[in-house]
């Protein structure tokens, strides 16, 4: 009988006592391996986006959720900004990109985002399939103009005139680049076209924008980041749907009620808004300047996308750190739980343990089978506990997926995982140290008695 | 008796020793390599002269450091890492106060990290040794910084 046979003999003797410990460890790995892969898949997800995002221009309100709504897809946008500044910020000689975005509706739950065809080149964003839609500033002039002919026939309405004449329509190609995931999930292939519905989140009943279908003419390489979760338009076409306008109702003139002249659209000095813009520098050490200008100003705000990350990380990684002493405690109460069970089971034991020293045990292999029996028992909970938290992060996705719009990958595997394995060795071995020490003492002469 | 009293102890050490190694690792201690003693350069130093671009020059108290291995406090800020930092810039202060001026670009040091080093991010002063260099460094016409450092290391202070 080799040590192996004899070590899962004394497991399966008390069958009960193994499979209850076992599972205690079990438990305890794969809280931990759940919490390690959410927590390091969420980590990857904001830092892969937050990269070249430098700052972002918004409302004025919370930096967070200006960050959130803007490079992570994420939150309600905060408000919106004149286009003037990003006309400012697009000559400013320290920027050396200004990309605006303007979002508000969705397909699917995927968000649209009205940009330009900077975008890609800006960020590092790399097509799968297809081309850049077909941006022109002339295009943008013409739809602000538009959503501001649409805005005053509305205020018209409301104040019982009709209005003078027609507004202007222009007709402007609806094109759109796609993320990777849009296209595996929704289906959507280059040449289809689709229709946004009004809002930020998915809902049963919400207003479709039938008269404004856009075509894929591109599909983006799968990054790892929020872009691989959004839609991306041509900013015109944004401006283009029904509610989208870009006049603030409140200024003066907003109630003029007479269609306006064609040429206005190109000296209107405020023509339209954008819900914010995306800034790389031509240096660093330009940042904390031009934040402070533009923080200072009555307009906008900005906000350092890195810093607004580290700031959620701290708040998010003491929760993971209150999960992650839970686990660990769990952890060291399985291993307390293991060495009293061997314990206890010693005194059954012991003729056995005689029974072996006579037949040519030494006293130093009675005391290994024990250790190796704990590390056994913990060794098995480990790699139970590993596939449990495999499945704990799959089945947690949903939820990711609705509160992140992030999901992360439960087949993949993490070095950390391996360091658990180890540690619940470890664990085993110091568990098995105190009945290990108490079988080594069992004297045998005085256990082979016969039994009464 | 007294001789499996030691044995058992010597087993429950060596099952301590093979378990417990594997710490140690993290403990253990390249050394470092010596280095000239760095020189310490404050930002008090680098902001002593007002800096009006095209008009004027880097003063020579400053000039002098150049190529050398400085040692300077400040808070860092990597505007498109969270983490594994290549590149920063250490600042006196951070944004914590809404009145003042803000950082002028000779009160700001662009600091790379050296070969392929990465740095950690830290909330609170850092302290960076490494070569600092200073001169008008431009793209496109544009300037990009005055003051660089080629890091070593960066450390919470």
């Amino acid at each position: 009988m080799n040590l192996l046979t004899i070590i899962i003999k004394n497991m399966r003797q008390r069958a009960l006592a193994t499979t209850l410990t076992t599972v205690s460890v079990a438990l305890a790995v794969a809280l931990t391996v759940a919490i390690v892969h959410i927590k390091r898949g969420m980590e990857d997800r904001f830092q892969q986006s937050t990269v070249g995002y430098e700052m972002v221009v918004g409302a004025k309100g919370s930096p967070l959720q200006l960050v959130l709504n803007t490079v992570f897809n994420l939150d309600i946008s905060p408000g919106n900004i004149p286009w003037s500044v990003v006309e400012k910020l697009r000559t400013d000689k320290r920027v050396k990109a200004a990309v605006p975005f303007s979002v508000g509706d969705n397909y699917h739950g995927f968000r649209i985002i009205g940009t330009t065809d900077e975008f890609g080149e800006a960020f590092g964003y790399r097509l799968a399939a297809g081309r850049w839609f077909n941006f022109s500033k002339d295009a943008l002039r013409d739809a602000f103009f538009e959503a501001n002919e649409r805005a005053h026939e509305r205020i018209a309405k409301e104040h019982g005139v009709e209005p003078a004449g027609p507004a202007v329509h222009y007709h402007a190609a609806s094109e759109a680049v796609i993320g990777a995931t849009v296209a595996r999930e929704t289906g959507l292939r280059m040449g289809q076209t689709f229709i946004a519905a009004h809002g930020l989140e998915a809902a049963p009943d919400a207003e479709q924008h039938t008269d404004n279908p856009w075509t894929v003419v591109g599909i983006l390489a799968a990054t790892g980041t929020a872009a691989d979760r959004g839609l991306y338009i041509n900013l015109d076409s944004f401006y283009h749907i029904e509610g989208h306008e870009v006049r603030d109702s409140t200024k003066a003139g907003a109630t003029q009620t007479g269609p306006r002249k064609a040429e206005e659209k190109d000296t209107d000095p405020d023509p339209g808004q954008v819900s914010a813009v995306a800034l790389k520098l031509k240096s660093p050490v330009y940042a904390l300047g031009l934040y402070r200008e533009i923080n200072d100003g009555a307009d906008a705000m900005a906000a350092f996308p890195a810093v607004e990350v580290r700031k959620l990380f701290s708040i998010v990684g003491n929760i993971d750190l209150i999960l992650l002493a839970q686990a660990i405690l769990i952890g060291i109460v399985a291993g307390v739980a293991i060495a009293v069970s061997i314990y206890n089971s010693m005194s059954e034991r012991r003729r056995e343990i005689a029974i072996l020293r006579a037949l040519g045990a030494r006293r130093g292999m009675i005391f290994a089978i024990v250790v190796l029996e704990a590390m056994s028992i913990c060794f098995i909970g480990a790699v139970l506990g590993i596939m449990v938290g495999h499945v704990i992060v799959a089945g947690a996705n949903t939820v990711l997926h609705r509160v992140s719009g992030f999901t992360v990958e439960p087949l993949s595997f993490q070095s950390v995982e391996l360091l658990i394995i180890a540690g619940c060795i470890v664990l085993g071995a110091l568990s098995g140290i105190g009945p290990a020490a108490r079988a080594y003492r069992t004297e045998v002469a005085e256990h082979l008695a016969p039994m009464t | 008796m007294k001789k499996d009293k030691y044995k058992l102890t010597r087993l429950v050490l060596c099952v301590l020793v093979v378990v417990l190694s594997p710490l140690t690792v993290y403990t253990s201690s390249d050394g470092g390599q010596k280095e000239d003693r760095p020189i310490v350069l404050s930002f008090e130093v680098l902001k002593k002269w007002p800096y009006v671009e095209g008009k004027t020059q880097i003063p020579d108290f400053i000039r002098a450091l150049d190529g050398k291995i400085v040692e300077m406090t400040g808070y860092m800020m990597a505007l498109n890492t969270v983490d594994n930092i290549r590149s920063f810039i250490l600042v006196p202060f951070l944004f914590g106060c809404c009145y003042g001026q803000p950082p002028a670009v000779n009160h700001v040091v662009l600091v790379k990290m050296a070969g392929r080093k990465t740095a950690m991010y830290f909330d609170d002063v850092v302290r960076v040794r490494g070569r600092f260099h200073c001169s008008e460094e431009r793209y496109e016409g544009v300037l990009l910084s005055l003051y660089r450092v080629d890091a070593d290391e960066v450390v919470a202070k």
